[in-house]
């Protein structure tokens, strides 16, 4: 193995003693520490590193940043592997494993380039065209035909292992990029008294000074931003996010970002692989400075040609001179720095410049060196098979018929059009920038809203007014957010010898190379035929041409082709470039990692769970529990029998013949207090509550505004000014909302103080003929017989030295209290119930079997009032006021609620009560031939096996249904194909008369 | 999005509740239908400036009115829905 | 079944002196028992609800939003527009709502919840870093009282928070039922930091 032979002996800010290893497509390979990736590679020789997107074209490193469209990599093994990672931003590290992509069978040798030689078959758009028929075809044939050929790489199928974590953050001024106008702004802004959060996608800060010669107070600019970061990394309330990526902008100055913690390998770091930060600022300076356009001619994919920033930055930090023969393509003065330093470190440089010389103020800067130049000319045609090898340029003039071709041995070509403020996070709620003629790119400069813009990113590419305006820029950003200190910020004296200018050029305007091979997109592999074809057929809106042909929607998101086909297509149109717009940009900036925004929660605990008091009971019995929303509740207990029905039918059986009990914790509680208290309910509830005398409790019902039930459960009257609601467990945070509303909009004139006391009580039911035996047992301070403690009274007794709340409401039809006491007294409670019981034989029961007794009684629960049933749909009208004005009185009144076809709660069961099973859900059908939306009359809301009766029996509801007692109709079910013939009934199974439950 | 609760400070959207129009006010029982129909279902749909209902359910529990923009999520104003506080 | 004479402590299923790393940097994490009362003015009377309870219990009530007072047997957190949240030990549950319903008089309404939270104590350099993890509420000190109290949310769990002191110490006011889900996710957050398991 030829060791680093592209790497030179000296230079770079690399650490040449501390040599990593790592492995690339199996092969072993060595770089230094401060190495990325793709800086290795090209030190190594690698610049072949992937196959393109859908010609599988030979693609080698053309950037060295988050731009990259060619040079990615799948990074990791043994099926954790994360696929298309842009090797530019991958530090090295100590046995990295990277391999590269799309290419089969190998990277040398890949048999679908053939695709590249169908390329006038494979046009933009083909997608559409091509594969519209038969349909058949397209999910048996061409669809998995296009993925294998088509795509990048594949992820990994293990579970990943990787920890992430997730935080919040908060700042007065946030700094994006931490360059030296990130640098300057986050100084000026901690100056201020500004809590300060800096952070940039790189392990080193410094940004272009990484990549530039220039000199800041008497050293290299590097030198001074890396004491300067330094500086800044100790400073009180402010925070350096290192390997940071900000890539998104949220409403309220709410930003997301990702902390890439491993690739810092900051030694004794135990943390978390990646962490995602929600940051919310009260004010953001985006300083992320400006990335560079490639040149568009033939063949300008091709490995060897990359950026000419990247070449330099290539050079200048890490020492890697990826070719000796270098050719500089340029529209502007910013790539003569890269021509300087190529020869400087001793390459062959040609200058191609596409301006006259007198245009190009940089051109007197080599004059002196030994550089060849080409003013007033473009590159036609990259040419070399395996990677560039020579360009054939040709002069600009093109209406000068005679421009003749020349060509220029190159192995490593720098190309510039220009510089783009990398502005995605200013215009990711919607703001567009504006067209800047000067810079030939879109720019936000005022972008409003607690937004700042600084440097590159801002169009503002001299030294020193970047660093005067970043100053200012963070100085004023932490003012708006009210830290106004005056300390004072030093401006550093700055050398910087290139200026900036540019002229706009965006293909050759001879038109002789081959616009199928030349590249706007790479990425996705989209040319500029590919957007003559979409300008031709209409599409030439940048929004348009860009669904149309694809460009800008691979990883990279555009960066390096959104202003190039921006040029281009204003081109074509013959129209101004600011004339037709601009693409939307939108988050993620770059790709996120899923785990880092799942954060450290697990797939097992990604929600919290809920567990009553009585949890560990419940577990001890052995119970099955189900998820109720968040709540764990016993379902049935698996000891009760050999199997769910048995269990069930066993609990019901208890109840009905001798005692059950069943923990109802999770039931909505709420206190209510006030001197108004009573008309506030009065108000909420649909039924009559000012007579309900303390002592007493009452069944409730709540309407919707719009005359809809809305919840159903009880009310009781403690003291004058004090009551106890329950309601049900899946609406208890509605119900809050809902009487917080009450309270505090529609009657904020009524006194009254709500609590929502669900957590505090532990509440179980008592239930069956033995039920006054074992409550009786228990409670001490209350006489519970019938005559002093009758059906719907309510009482405080006590538990031993606790408070015990005792109701005599009833939900199974049988004699029941409900008993509540202090959570933390619950198990006592359990445990003294149990014992009291154990002579009558007491077993506790589930939520099934809850269902099971409330459904043979025709009580209603959640699948009866579904938010679509009224009081009246459901039988409930005498617990309805026509008295009184409450919460849907006047919307419940109005005759589409009143309509005599509307759906009425029925009983419903098998005729001759045969075993036939009955699926709640079914539709309710006159005629089981005749099965449709518009047949159906109805549906089944709750079936069970009623262990009491000994068959099945439901509840429905039926257009009419009140009217149509013993009438057959059918429960038909056509998924499965089921229709089961039923009898319609009353609702009440058994007791019509409630007798059970009054003695 | 962040919603400065005029108790609570500043706040995560996911701890708040939307219902929207603030400025509709419930009728007398014995206002007409219209009325009625206007309170539960009429609602202007602005683009621009919205003074809107929000419920502070994991916070203070407190209901407010909030002046936002409907087309920038620009809060200019918070406010106690329950004058009396 | 003596074992259920008592609710047991949220923390007794881990070893009392469970930690990683260096609690030092970190946090450590007790629970308290705590009798919890929730009090809400009535009738607008704020001002002499806040004197009543001066009076019984001797300490001064936050007028401002999100402060506290807070004494070594006393915690009274303004956590809401009329509302207050007092914290006392827990052997005193009964005692205590029944000295507070006293003090507040008709000015207000009383609320039992000494049952309904599980109070765990967070305390240690790291512990805002902890919470910043499943809470975007802003407690840097020169945005939050110290003391200072809020309701809010940490993973989907709503919460009672006070920050007693600028150690910080934070008391975590749990929901019971979620009280086991939140330990959950604790254990899972502070492991980065180091922490320390307290048994009371």
């Amino acid at each position: 193995m030829k060791h680093q032979r592209y790497r030179l002996p000296d230079g770079g800010r690399i650490d040449r003693t501390s040599p990593v290893r790592f492995t690339f497509d199996g092969k072993s390979l060595e770089g230094y520490k401060g190495d990325t990736l793709a800086s290795a590679l090209l030190a190594n020789g690698r610049h072949l590193l992937g196959r393109s997107f859908k010609y599988h074209r030979r693609r080698g490193v053309f950037s060295a940043g988050p731009e990259e469209p060619n040079a990615l990599v799948t990074l990791g093994a043994d099926g954790a592997d994360e696929p298309n990672i842009p090797a530019t931003m991958v530090p090295l590290s100590e046995g990295l494993v990277a391999r590269s992509q799309n290419a089969w069978p190998s990277l040398r040798f890949d048999l679908l380039s053939v695709n590249s030689m169908m390329k006038p078959l494979l046009p933009a758009g083909f997608y559409y065209k091509t594969f519209m028929w038969p349909r058949k075809a397209w999910y048996a044939l061409y669809e998995p035909m296009i993925r294998r050929a088509a795509g990048m790489g594949e992820i990994g199928q293990a579970a990943d292992t990787s920890r992430y974590e997730r935080r919040h953050a908060h700042c007065d001024v946030l700094v994006v990029g931490a360059g030296p106008a990130g640098l300057m702004a986050a100084l000026a802004a901690s100056k201020a008294g500004a809590r300060v959060i800096l952070a940039d996608d790189r392990d080193t800060l410094g940004g272009s000074l990484f990549t530039d010669n220039v000199e800041i107070d008497n050293q290299p600019g590097v030198d001074w931003a890396t004491r300067l970061a330094l500086e800044l990394s100790v400073t009180d309330k402010l925070q350096v996010l290192r390997c940071t990526t900000v890539f998104g902008q949220y409403d309220g100055l709410t930003f997301g970002a990702v902390e890439r913690v491993a690739d810092r390998g900051d030694p004794g770091e135990t943390g978390p692989r990646e962490r995602s930060w929600v940051i919310h600022a009260a004010q953001a300076v985006i300083a992320t400075g400006a990335v560079e356009r490639p040149m568009t001619f033939a063949g300008n994919d091709k490995p060897g040609i990359m950026l000419a920033g990247a070449a330099r930055r290539y050079l200048n930090q890490y020492g890697v001179r990826p070719g000796r023969q270098v050719a500089v393509v340029t529209n502007n003065d910013d790539a003569y720095r890269t021509a300087i330093d190529y020869a400087d470190a001793g390459a062959d440089v040609t200058l191609v410049d596409t301006r006259a010389q007198d245009t190009a103020p940089a051109s007197a800067l080599i004059a002196h060196k030994d550089i060849r130049t080409f003013y007033e000319h473009g590159v036609v045609t990259a040419g070399g098979k395996r990677r560039v090898k020579r360009l054939t340029v040709g002069s600009v003039h093109a209406e000068e018929k005679s421009w003749k071709a020349e060509t220029i041995g190159a192995d490593l070509v720098c190309v510039s059009a220009g510089w783009s403020p990398t502005n995605h996070l200013l215009s990711h709620l919607g703001k567009k920038p504006t067209f800047d003629p000067d810079i030939g790119a879109p720019v936000s400069r005022e972008p409003g809203g607690g937004l700042h813009v600084c440097g590159g990113a801002a169009g503002t590419f001299d030294l020193h007014k970047l660093i005067e305006t970043s100053v200012e820029t963070g100085r004023k950003a932490a003012n708006a957010a009210g830290r106004k200190k005056r300390n004072k910020v030093n401006i550093p004296w700055t050398d910087d010898p290139v200026p900036y200018a540019y002229t706009p050029y965006w293909r050759h305007p001879g038109k002789a190379g081959d616009t199928h091979t030349s590249f706007v997109d790479m990425q996705h592999d989209v040319t500029v035929a590919d957007l003559e074809l979409a300008a031709q057929e209409g599409f030439h809106r940048p929004d348009h041409a860009k669904r149309y042909t694809t460009l800008g929607m691979a990883t990279d998101q555009g960066k390096l082709s959104n202003v190039n086909a921006l040029g281009l297509l204003a081109e074509m149109g013959e129209r101004g470039i600011g004339d037709i717009g601009t693409t939307t940009y939108r988050p993620p900036y770059a790709p996120v990692a899923l785990g880092a925004i799942a954060g450290s929660i697990g797939a097992d605990a990604f929600r919290p769970t809920r567990v009553t008091p009585f949890h560990r009971w419940h577990k001890r019995l052995g119970a099955v529990f189900t998820d109720a929303g968040l709540w764990r509740r016993a379902y049935y207990y698996s000891r009760h029998g050999p199997d769910f029905a048995g269990a069930v039918a066993k609990e019901v059986e208890a109840v009905r013949e001798t005692v059950g009990v069943v923990d109802v914790s999770t039931l909505g509680k709420f206190e209510v207090r006030g001197p108004d208290a009573a008309t506030f309910l009065d108000r909420v509830y649909a039924g009559p509550l000012k007579s309900l005398k303390p002592g007493c409790a009452r069944y409730g019902l709540m309407l919707r505004e719009d005359g809809i039930l809305f919840d159903d459960g009880t009310v009781s009257r403690l003291a004058d000014d004090h009551y106890v609601l329950t309601t049900s467990t899946a609406h208890t945070a509605a119900v809050a909302e809902h009487l917080d509303h009450a309270a505090q909009v529609t009657w904020p004139d009524l006194d009254v103080a709500l609590s929502n006391v669900t957590e505090q009580w532990a509440q179980i039911a008592v239930s069956g003929p033995k039920a006054r035996h074992v409550v009786s047992a228990i409670v001490d301070g209350l006489e519970l017989n019938h005559e002093d403690f009758p059906p719907l009274t309510v009482g405080s007794g006590r538990f031993g030295n606790a408070p015990v709340r005792v109701f005599r409401l009833s939900f199974s039809g049988e004699l029941a209290y409900e008993l509540a006491v202090p959570a933390r007294r619950a198990e006592a409670l359990w445990e003294a119930v149990m014992e009291a019981g154990v002579n009558h034989g007491i077993m506790p029961y589930g939520t099934e079997a809850m269902t099971v007794l409330r459904t043979e009684k025709g009580h209603i629960a959640g699948p009866e009032i579904d938010g679509r049933t009224t009081a009246e749909d459901l039988g409930l009208s005498r617990f309805v006021s026509k008295k009184k004005d409450y919460i849907g009185r006047r919307m419940s009144e109005r005759s589409a609620l009143t309509d005599a076809d509307r759906l009425q709660l029925v009983g419903l069961l098998p005729p001759g009560e045969s075993g036939k099973t009955i699926r709640a859900g079914s539709h309710l059908v006159t005629d089981p031939s005749q099965i449709g939306q518009s047949t159906s009359e109805g549906h089944v809301t709750t079936a069970v096996f009623s262990p009491t009766l000994g068959h099945d029996i439901a509840l429905g509801m039926l257009k009419r249904g009140r009217d149509r007692h013993f009438d057959r109709i059918y429960a038909v079910f056509p998924m499965r194909n089921e229709v089961v013939e039923l009898r319609v009934r009353d609702p009440f199974f058994i007791d019509p008369r409630g007798a059970r439950a009054d003695v | 999005m962040r919603i400065p609760c005029p108790w609570c400070g500043k706040r995560s959207r996911d701890e708040f509740r939307y219902l929207g129009d603030a400025n509709v006010k419930r009728p007398a029982a014995d206002a007409d239908d219209k009325a009625w129909v206007d309170y539960v279902y009429m609602r202007d749909n602005p683009a621009g400036p919205h003074r809107e209902l929000w419920y502070h359910a994991a916070g203070c529990h407190s209901w407010l009115v909030v002046t936002r923009d409907t087309t920038t999520h620009e809060i200019t104003d918070v406010a106690l829905a329950d004058a009396k506080s | 079944m003596s074992d259920f004479e008592d609710a047991p402590s949220l923390l007794s299923r881990l070893i009392d002196t469970e930690q990683t790393g260096s609690a030092e940097h970190g946090v450590i994490i007790s629970e308290r028992a705590c009798a919890l009362v929730q009090v809400k003015a009535l009738g607008g009377k704020r001002t002499q609800l806040r004197a009543g309870l001066k009076k019984l219990l001797g300490e001064v009530a936050p007028n401002k939003p999100l402060h506290a007072t807070v004494t070594e047997r006393l915690t009274i957190a303004a956590v809401g527009p009329d509302e207050f949240w007092c914290i006392a030990p827990g052997e005193e549950a009964e005692a205590f709502i029944e000295q507070v319903t006293k003090a507040v008089g008709p000015m207000g309404a009383v609320f039992q919840h000494s049952d309904a939270r599980r109070v765990l104590t967070l305390s240690g350099t790291a512990a805002e870093t902890v919470l910043s993890s499943g809470c975007s509420v802003d407690f840097d000190a020169s945005v939050f009282p110290v003391p200072g109290g809020c309701l809010t949310v940490i993973e989907m769990i709503s919460v009672l928070v006070v920050k007693r002191d600028t150690v910080p110490t934070f008391d975590i006011a749990v929901p019971n039922s979620y009280a086991e889900s939140f330990l959950d996710w604790l254990l899972i957050v502070v492991r980065d930091y180091g922490y320390r398991i307290q048994q009371a």
